[in-house]
């Protein structure tokens, strides 16, 4: 995981100090969870960040990285009681939990974009690392558990001119899968994102 | 025009950053209420068939003067939910309330229940359950020594063993000790938290008292 991220900010460098053909986008995440993650927060949530950077190898092909932030809350009532032993006592609490997640993937991308004008819609990508933090907390305990895991993200998308200039605005779909790593399941996040972005 | 939308994109992102990590600006009071029960699985091989319940509710305090003050706005829905669920669980017959006042108060919430006086013989029960109220945030008491009850186990006289330590104010303990309790600490207790700190206290304990027999099916 070390050498991804290593690579990925050696990439994101380069992307600066290159004269290629780039694409940066900041974007809006909202985020949906699915399978295990849908089990511990399963509404919409509207809370997240991700930056785009890449540079085109050719005039279809550009690599880069992405790194983003994505935060998941829920409150749930009536869920059945928390099970703790402990020292020979056995224990349950209930109450309503606040269910917490904050993911952080940092991925490199690649894409593939089709021909069509100044619209450039592309499909996508990402492999890489996912920091999962996550947090339940019931009254004024807390549980928490976090983990690093492997993460592999397909994307499509389509970048649309906003005028003359080399602006625009992202849009995409994409899929976060984080392997089970640590106390934590396997993680599933469908993301909308909604951008500004610059390709010249 | 790049520049101003490059700002405009930046105090956007940081508005989002700065809302995000732990969102929850949803939640009420209520919803840092808690039931925590916690018993000895060897003291319930055997569950017990009969119960008495002590008719106080004991008030934990701390020793510097800093206490809530509390005048038994709650000790009904407290000693009445517990003494429902009891009945629910062991049958009329086979609860018995233990009260050390001659006029018991408050008024049972079942008449069916036999109430015993200080003066009267304890009849052989299994367990005896009571109830009480932490008045002081991060109070320390140690052990609570009601009256005693007049009965044939010896630890009658020295009951409720309630080992509070670090409790929020207003939290309500029910502890049961049962005939096979293994060491000093009670087979079950029960941790209401947060049941004096808004208008709707009633409801709460009510609530509260409700899930901490739902959620302990061992009981009998």
């Amino acid at each position: 995981m070390k050498k991804i991220f290593i690579t990925a900010f050696l990439l994101i460098g380069l992307m600066f100090n290159s004269n290629a053909q780039s694409f940066w986008a900041l974007n809006w995440d909202i985020t949906k969870g699915t399978g295990e993650t849908s089990d511990f927060i399963g509404n919409v949530n509207f809370r997240g960040l991700s930056f785009d950077g890449r540079i085109f190898v050719n005039d279809d092909i550009s690599v880069g990285g992405q790194v983003g932030w994505k935060t998941m809350y829920e409150k749930l009532t009536d869920l059945p009681p928390i099970e703790i032993e402990e020292d020979g006592i056995s224990g349950d609490i209930s109450g309503t939990q606040m269910h917490y997640l904050n993911i952080f993937p940092a991925l490199v991308t690649s894409h593939y974009y089709f021909d069509s004008g100044n619209v450039r819609p592309y499909i996508g990508l990402g492999l890489g690392g996912v920091w999962v933090e996550q947090r339940n907390e019931i009254g004024l305990r807390s549980f928490y558990a976090d983990s690093f895991a492997f993460g592999v993200q397909p994307e499509i998308g389509v970048f649309v001119p906003l005028g003359l200039n080399s602006s625009g605005i992202n849009l995409a779909a994409k899929y976060l899968y984080g392997t089970s790593a640590g106390d934590l399941d396997s993680l599933g996040i469908f993301t909308f994102s909604i951008g500004f972005a610059f390709m010249n | 025009m790049k520049k101003t939308a490059l700002k405009f994109v930046m105090v956007l992102a940081l508005a989002v950053v700065l809302t995000s990590c732990y969102p929850g600006g949803d939640i009420t009071v209520k919803d840092l209420d808690t039931t925590s029960t916690f018993y000895k699985k060897i003291d319930f091989t055997t569950p017990p068939k009969s119960v008495i319940i002590y008719w106080d509710v004991a008030q934990l305090k701390g020793e510097d003067g800093d206490d809530i003050d509390y005048k038994g706005e709650i000790d009904d829905e407290i000693l009445n939910t517990t003494l429902d669920n009891l009945v629910s669980l062991y049958g009329v017959d086979q609860v018995y309330i233990f009260s050390n006042n001659d006029q018991v108060f408050p008024v049972p919430s079942n008449p069916g229940v036999r109430v015993i006086k200080r003066n009267e013989q304890v009849p052989p029960v299994d367990a005896a359950v009571v109830p009480s109220i932490v008045l002081r945030e991060n109070t320390s008491v140690g052990i609570i020594y009601p009256p005693c009850l007049p009965g044939y186990w010896y630890w009658y006289c020295y009951p409720p063993v309630v080992g509070v330590t670090s409790y929020g104010v207003g939290t309500v303990i029910l502890t049961m000790n049962t005939k096979l309790q293994s060491g000093s600490d009670p087979s079950w207790t029960a941790l209401m938290r947060g049941l004096l700190s808004s208008s709707s206290n009633g409801s709460r304990t009510v609530s509260g008292v409700n899930k901490a027999f739902e959620q302990s099916p061992y009981l009998n």
